[in-house]
């Protein structure tokens, strides 16, 4: 069981989105990583919506990581919308706010 | 193995100051499914000790990466033990597990960082085959 609820959408222009809610944690990071995987053939650069994770921990931060690099990798990139307080927080204790492109971010 | 106790020596109602010296303690197995009870357990405490917002989420994480740090090295069929404590302004809480000989917690990785990064005052000891983080947090101050 994974206490992460994921969602895929496209848009009108064919941008794809993956909505994520819940705990990005040890426990579901993989089952995020594997959402993109199963969609890398069709789309290079990919939206995250992660406004619904509520707590994101080391582990979580590394499928981002992983998610970003599959994505540079293939000259693509990964865009991070709508980062919940919970998300930002941790990307800024590590230093890797800048690393993400990051559209928007909740308010503490 | 999943149990939890609590034993409540001067709790008379809640607040910080009359739930000091209020210990909880909690074991599960050292598996990723039981991380978020983990969590949950040190959220609860801190809140009840009148922790502000801030510090409760930033002492859950702190929490949730130790248990990682010490199920990467636990021996398998031991439990993760958390023991928290409100004391008097303050909250710790300590994760224990009997751990492989020779294994030692990874301080070179992004737990260790995010952990450390958190809450300062982390202490990591080893007696016999037992390897413990203990972690206090003191209230910083902010939105309640």
């Amino acid at each position: 069981m994974t206490s992460l609820n994921i969602s895929t959408s496209t848009s009108a222009t064919d941008a794809l989105t993956i909505t994520a809610s819940g705990e990005l944690d040890v426990a579901s990071g993989d089952d995020l990583v594997a959402a993109v995987e199963s969609v890398l053939e069709t789309a290079t650069t990919i939206t995250l919506d992660l406004a619904g994770v509520t707590f994101m921990d080391s582990t979580g931060l590394s499928a981002l990581v992983t998610i970003r690099n599959l994505l540079v990798d293939r000259g693509g990139d990964l865009v991070l919308q709508e980062v919940s307080p919970a998300v930002y927080r941790v990307l800024v204790l590590v230093g890797m706010d800048g690393l993400f492109g990051v559209e928007h971010q909740g308010v503490e | 193995m999943m149990g939890i106790g609590h034993h409540d020596e001067s709790a008379r109602s809640r607040g910080g100051q009359e739930l000091a010296d209020t210990t909880v303690v909690l074991a599960v197995p050292p598996r990723p499914e039981f991380f978020a009870t983990v969590r949950a357990v040190a959220r609860s405490v801190s809140a009840l000790a009148d922790l502000v917002v801030s510090d409760v989420e930033e002492l859950q994480i702190a929490v949730g990466e130790a248990a990682l740090l010490l199920a990467r090295i636990a021996a398998e069929g031991e439990p993760l033990e958390v023991i928290a404590r409100i004391a008097p302004g303050s909250v710790s809480v300590t994760l224990s597990a009997r751990c492989a000989d020779g294994a030692a917690i990874d301080t070179s990785g992004m737990a260790w960082l995010m952990l450390t990064g958190l809450v300062p005052d982390v202490h990591v000891t080893r007696e016999n085959e037992t390897t413990s983080i203990a972690i206090e947090r003191w209230p910083s101050g902010g939105e309640r």
